[in-house]
């Protein structure tokens, strides 16, 4: 892969630059939150920050989306689409896998027109993160990242080492080819290979994945599930700021004319209780037990056993944004028996 | 598979399609004849019996509904659709010659290949008579190419039996034995049997090569299957076709899923070894 070199001082006018021809996303400082916003011009971009509020994904499958607008006797007609590049600047490793997984999800099979369209449009640079205590993506694999960006930085203190993934992140570094420097010397390769090995001793939670799917498949009877979800407020925090939750729910709004309306998207969580009821009153998951084991097998088990990887990238957020404190890594290694059920929630 | 639309355009786009006839099958359940306005739309749609289509109402939503006619029979699309909720009610406070909004054929529908040269018995519930209506269409329209046909229905009520005038027919037909029963009933007005669709089962015998297709409320599956494998049909020649909550019915939104399995994509229509695989399917 071609590696260049950016002057840490060199950054600023690098996205500077990149915003006048692109609406640019940063990961933006808000209070004490990070979240992924449009840059506009002297905002603080978190250059540092652990992880966001909301994943990426909210830029690619919006909160909330009008897929059709119809009107009687016209049939649907899509709302204009969204155009110009895009740049996202600063996504974690674990972002980027999460994308990835997306991917599988939208872009295979049926191809899904809007997400696609968002998709194409968006240019990603990827950026360098240290763990806290809640980062798992070493368990992962998802800790370092290969694919699926155009440039990945890594930041080594005086200047980030700039990973060129595509032609489209070739263009943008010959096209700034004045705030980057080709040579990658010793000194600096030095740096990165310090970077690496000091971060993979920084994380602190653990999950043990192996045969993980195999386990939660004969774990599918125990008690412990409504154990747990004794806590469980079935709010859908952990699926909305999950990077790779994809679930959502569509529906129809008339306009006040009463001909013409809209048909829309939104975000859904199998936490909440009508998830899986349909007609007659019959609900195939009644129990919040049978709701949270079912987020955390389609995590863990189903989506593996469908792609041959977990749809868990470990960046932790369920954990930090759950209200009632839930530990999902120790919620799945007490299912593995390694630690007493007692030292959960 | 003749899509209505090529992979490549939107696939949440529903096409026009026109109802044609209206008819009332139960007090909740009426038949919707309905034709694709655009005539190649109409000409080319195929589908397999067991397939279903996601139907809008415009202005309340799309609700997936077994496809009801047989492909043997093009022209016109049937649905029998029950009120139960939002939509199902929007679509039954149409006219005809109202619009409805058609996306699909979706899923995988029943094996009809697989069931050829074999004997076949059809267990239907309630409105569970929808899907495999079409397939005892189907296999009518090709009946040299299966062994025996057995279809066991049953319903409530006389009122809550669909297709009560067509079955009276059927019955009467050479090549088919079916048996219908009511859960109970005035056995005066009732010429058929009372009890539940399971214990039609004492009533016939089964041959060595025989698959079965069912459809019934999600609560009979574990009863019905039971039945089924004591006659000694193999799990794998049970084909159920399962309901779950849809919203896109192509494999996105998550909502139909079943363990690794989508309803709508893999499904609706699964054999009992893919429900013992997947727990909580049945
Ligand atoms: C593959 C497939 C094929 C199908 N084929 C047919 C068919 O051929 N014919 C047919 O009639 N149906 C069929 N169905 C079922 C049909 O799709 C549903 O009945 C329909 O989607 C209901 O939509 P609705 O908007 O009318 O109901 P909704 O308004 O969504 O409500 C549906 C039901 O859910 C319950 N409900 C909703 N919200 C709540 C709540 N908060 N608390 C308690 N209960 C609640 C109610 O009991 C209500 O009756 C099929 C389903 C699938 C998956
Ligand atoms: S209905 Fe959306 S995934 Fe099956």
């Amino acid at each position: 892969m071609k590696t260049v070199v950016l002057p840490r001082e060199n950054l600023e006018p690098f996205l500077g630059r990149i915003a006048r021809g692109h609406d640019l996303i940063v990961p933006k400082k808000t209070g004490n939150d990070v979240v992924f916003d449009y840059y506009q011009e002297g905002c603080q971009i978190a250059l540092e920050y652990r992880r966001t509020l909301l994943p990426p994904k909210k830029f690619f499958l919006p909160p909330e989306e009008v897929l059709f607008r119809y009107k009687k006797g016209q049939g649907f007609t899509e709302p204009e689409p969204e155009v110009g590049r895009r740049v996202f600047f600063g996504l974690h490793p674990c972002d980027i896998h999460a994308l990835k997984r997306l991917d599988y999800v939208f872009l295979e099979g049926y191809v899904d027109t809007y997400y696609r369209r968002r998709r194409e449009r968006t240019l990603i640079i990827g950026l360098s993160c240290l763990p806290d205590d809640k980062c798992f993506c070493h368990s992962m694999g998802t800790d370092l990242v290969s694919d699926g960006f155009d440039l990945f930085f890594t930041d080594l203190g005086e200047v980030y080492l700039v990973e060129v993934g595509s032609t489209s992140g070739n263009d943008l570094v010959l096209t700034h080819r004045d705030l980057v420097s080709e040579v990658v010397d010793e000194a600096i390769l030095k740096e990165y290979k310090t970077f690496i090995s000091t971060r993979s001793d920084l994380f602190v939670q653990t999950l043990d994945t192996s045969g993980l799917s195999k386990i939660l498949t004969l774990e599918w009877e125990s008690p412990f599930w409504e154990k747990v979800a004794q806590d469980c407020l079935a709010c859908g925090r952990c699926s909305m700021s999950c990077p790779t939750c994809y679930c959502f729910s569509i529906y129809d709004q008339v306009n006040l004319d009463s001909i013409s309306g809209e048909r829309s998207r939104s975000w859904t969580s199998c936490l909440y209780k009508d998830y899986a009821l349909v007609a007659g009153g019959h609900n195939f998951r009644p129990s919040r037990g049978a709701r949270l084991r079912q987020r955390l097998m389609h995590k863990h088990k189903d989506f593996f056993e469908q792609q041959g990887v977990s749809a868990c990238v470990g960046c932790g957020r369920c954990q930090a944004n759950c209200p009632a404190g839930i530990d999902f890594c120790q919620v799945l290694t007490s299912l593995r028996g390694d630690i007493s059920e007692s030292a959960v929630g | 598979m003749s899509q209505l639309l090529a992979k490549t355009e939107n696939p949440y786009r529903p096409v026009r399609a026109k109802i044609v006839d209206l008819r009332d099958l139960t007090p909740e359940t009426r038949l919707f004849q309905v034709k694709l306005v655009d005539p190649k739309a109409a000409r080319d749609f195929d589908y397999r019996p067991g397939q279903f289509c996601q139907i809008s109402a415009l202005g309340t939503g799309e609700a997936p509904i077994s496809i009801s006619s047989s492909p043997t029979r093009p022209g016109l699309l049937e649905f029998c659709i029950r009120r139960v909720g939002r939509t199902t009610s929007a679509l039954h406070r149409l006219n005809p010659n109202d619009e409805v909004g058609i996306r699909g054929p979706y899923g995988n529908g029943f094996p009809v290949d697989y069931m050829e040269g074999k004997d076949v018995l059809i267990v239907a519930g309630g409105v569970g008579l929808a899907p495999v209506r079409s397939l005892l269409l189907y296999i009518l329209d090709n009946r040299d190419q299966f062994r025996s046909v057995t279809l066991l229905y049953g319903a409530r009520s006389l009122e809550d039996m669909l297709f009560r005038e067509e079955l009276k027919t059927l019955e009467r037909h050479p090549d088919l034995n079916i048996l219908l029963t009511l859960d109970s009933g005035d056995t005066r007005l009732w010429p058929f049997r009372t009890g539940l669709v399971t214990s039609l089962f004492e009533e016939i015998t089964v041959a060595p090569k025989t698959v079965a297709a069912v459809c019934v409320p999600p609560v009979a599956y574990k009863f019905v299957t039971k039945g089924l494998l004591d006659k000694g049909i193999s799990g794998e020649d049970i084909f159920m076709s399962l309901e779950r909550k849809m919203h896109c019915g192509i494999g996105k939104c998550g909502c139909c899923a079943v363990g690794s399995k989508y309803c709508c994509q893999d499904g609706p229509v699964f054999t009992y070894w893919d429900a013992l695989n997947l727990p909580d399917m049945i």
